[in-house]
């Protein structure tokens, strides 16, 4: 699903070139639910940005469900995000002057389809993440965690690869927090969503079903796996079987 | 497939462009005004100089280009056409078919003891109708056999004024013309004054008698003015140098000036090239200041709204979507300013009409270049802005940065 090898990112800063990434490799598998967890400055976030194909490594490769990321063109990469990519961000991130249906139906347009595919589809994932009587309502009408059901539909509506949550719970508090996640990991049980969830609080990452460390540019996965599935069975979910196994989101 | 999607993405981006235009900041608006004022001169511009055209062509139709007029140049009142030879000048010089010399003094008129008003006693021949267009509601004109005859045709608003003391036929009826009677054989109708004409007829409020009776009963009355009109096929600058060499050949003294009236559309058609050149000149300054507006309102949009671009690239947009997105944007912005500029400038075309009696028409040539303009305008200045907006990174935008 997702393979990352001898992924290296580093930045000029003035005259100096400063390595954020020093070569990391991690593997998804389709199904899992996966948590980077680091300290700021740990390079998790430059390591999202690579994956969600918004940056390109230094070095490296970057295969995203069997396609060779590296050295496509930005046409080919904004295609690439809009069809195998699903962002959740800390800040939610929705356009204030849209509808949530709008909100959610964004990366539909950015696919080409025609205004009823989109409504239709965007309704039904609100009503996935329990959101099915807050349609019509603009972001400001909504609550923190409202905001993020609908960010987390908007993610989901375009039948995403993999789903890439920054500090998904990072602007909630406790109660809502839970809930968001409880979302997330149902989502990840009930409809297979592969997720790489960013953080840097522990609770989050242990709630997730396989943790990794991120520290000064490197990935560290703890050799012993907590109980919970993380070696869970990619067959037992059923969108990878017929959504993510054939080639899509070529370019055009 | 992915023509239909494309599509797809400009009538989103269209959408939602005219969803924020609904919902445009005040600095929008004044930004939209510039472009109003730039289209709305375009639109008067080409919409008055149509108009002004199209009414100079009908009235050199009603009277034809093949007139001219000979004057003294040194003036009405010293004149030194002499009637005689005006008379000749028609039988004797072949580029000219008829002459109709006049002669011009005041006063006032009476009928049956009562004043029916005052104005210019115009002493004049019968070719004086035909050269000018003067159409009769009752009798005839004054005749060439009319010869110090106390005859006399009547303009339309005396007319008017003598009906007011008695209804009826006014054929045969006696008016009183600055103390002299004169029997009345005409009627004109009205006449539409026409500024642009080489003379200045004023048949409404004036009476009309045989010339050779105008100059018995009115003093002043030399020739003022002879209007002559060409033969068919001759050129109006060979007219005039028959005209003049026929006069230098009788008074050798006279100073002659004479006038065409294709000289006068020449001088008309001159005048509205300046009038069109200032106007464009004022329509295209304000354009160009209109579309930095534009311009600056876009980039100040693009700046505000670097997160709305990040999310956008983050959920697929590609840059030629972000691009097309801010293009239409700002192409729907100016055609905005140039629809409300279009309805601007007709009714600036309008009220010139109204005020110089012209009839107003709707140039839809002038409509569709002026939607036109706005477009290219949103187009041109709307470019920088779009391109700049396509080229932001997006994960700057997504930190805030």
């Amino acid at each position: 699903m997702l393979r990352l090898t001898g992924i290296r990112r580093s930045f000029r800063v003035g005259p100096t070139t400063a390595e954020i990434l020093k070569g990391v490799d991690l593997e998804i598998e389709a199904g899992e639910m996966v948590s980077i967890m680091g300290p700021s400055g740990s390079g998790k976030s430059t390591l999202m940005n690579i994956v969600g194909l918004l940056d390109r490594p230094t070095s490296g490769a970057c295969l995203l469900d069997g396609r060779d990321v590296s050295g496509l063109r930005d046409d080919a990469l904004s295609a690439l995000r809009n069809r195998l990519i699903g962002f959740v961000f800390q800040s939610f991130h929705l356009l204030p002057h849209l509808t949530a249906l709008e909100n959610v139906g964004l990366p539909m347009v950015y696919r080409g389809n025609g205004r009823p595919e989109i409504r239709r589809r965007a309704q039904a994932v609100l009503e996935r993440v329990g959101m099915a009587d807050r349609t019509g309502h603009r972001p400001d009408q909504l609550s923190g965690g409202q905001k993020q059901r609908v960010a987390i539909a908007r993610a989901l509506v375009g039948d995403p690869a993999l789903l890439l949550a920054d500090e998904p719970t990072g602007a909630l508090d406790a109660d809502t927090a839970h809930d968001v996640l409880a979302l997330l990991r149902q989502l990840n049980a009930d409809g297979g969503t592969t997720m790489l969830v960013i953080t840097h609080d522990p609770a989050v990452s242990a709630r997730c079903r396989r943790q990794t460390h991120m520290r000064d540019g490197r990935l560290v996965e703890p050799a012993v796996v907590p109980s919970g599935g993380a070696s869970r069975r990619s067959d037992d979910s059923p969108l990878p079987a017929k959504g993510h196994g054939h080639p899509r989101g070529l370019p055009e | 497939m992915i023509a239909r999607g494309r599509r797809a993405i400009l009538a989103a981006n269209a959408r939602e462009a005219v969803d924020s235009l609904r919902k445009a900041s005040l600095r929008t608006i004044l930004a939209l005004v510039g472009v109003m004022i730039g289209i709305s001169s375009v639109i008067a511009m080409v919409s008055v100089g149509e108009i002004a055209k199209e009414q100079a062509r009908r009235q050199f139709e009603d009277l034809g280009t093949d007139i001219l007029v000979i004057r003294d140049a040194a003036g009405s009142n010293a004149s030194g056409i002499a009637f005689t030879d005006a008379m000749r000048l028609a039988e004797t010089v072949p580029s000219i078919v008829e002459a109709a010399p006049r002669t011009s003094g005041y006063g006032a008129f009476r009928f049956s003891g009562r004043p029916v008003g005052q104005g210019s006693i115009q002493g004049v021949t019968r070719s004086f109708a035909s050269v000018n267009g003067l159409s009769l509601r009752e009798g005839r004109f004054v005749s060439d056999l009319d010869i110090d005859r106390q005859y006399c045709v009547i303009g339309h608003e005396v007319a008017e004024a003598m009906r007011a003391v008695r209804a009826g036929s006014l054929t045969g009826e006696v008016v009183e013309i600055d103390e002299s009677l004169c029997t009345v054989v005409g009627v004109l109708d009205h006449k539409a004054e026409s500024y642009a004409l080489p003379v200045q007829v004023e048949a409404n409020p004036s009476v009309f008698i045989p010339i050779t009776t105008a100059q018995r009963l009115v003093q002043n009355s030399g020739v003022e003015v002879v209007v002559a009109r060409s033969r068919e096929g001759v050129h109006h600058e060979e007219a005039v140098d028959d005209v003049k060499s026929f006069f230098g050949g009788v008074s050798p003294d006279l100073d002659l000036d004479v006038i065409t009236a294709r000289e006068l559309i020449a001088q008309m058609e001159a005048q509205m090239e300046t009038f069109t050149l200032l106007l464009g000149a004022v329509g295209s300054i304000s354009l160009v200041v209109g579309g930095i507006g534009i311009m600056n309102i876009m980039l100040v949009s693009v700046a505000e709204r670097r997160t709305e671009i990040a999310i956008r690239r983050a959920l697929g947009a590609r840059r030629r979507d972000i691009r097309s997105q801010f293009l239409i944007e700002s192409v729907i912005l100016t055609m905005t300013g140039g629809a409300l500029g279009v309805l601007l400038g007709l009714g600036a075309t309008w009220t010139v009409c109204r005020f110089t009696g012209w009839a107003f028409l709707i140039s839809w040539v002038s409509v569709a270049s002026g939607l036109g303009t706005a477009a290219a305008v949103g187009l041109f200045f709307g470019l920088q802005p779009a391109h700049q907006a396509s080229r932001l990174d997006p994960i700057a935008g997504l930190q805030g940065r």
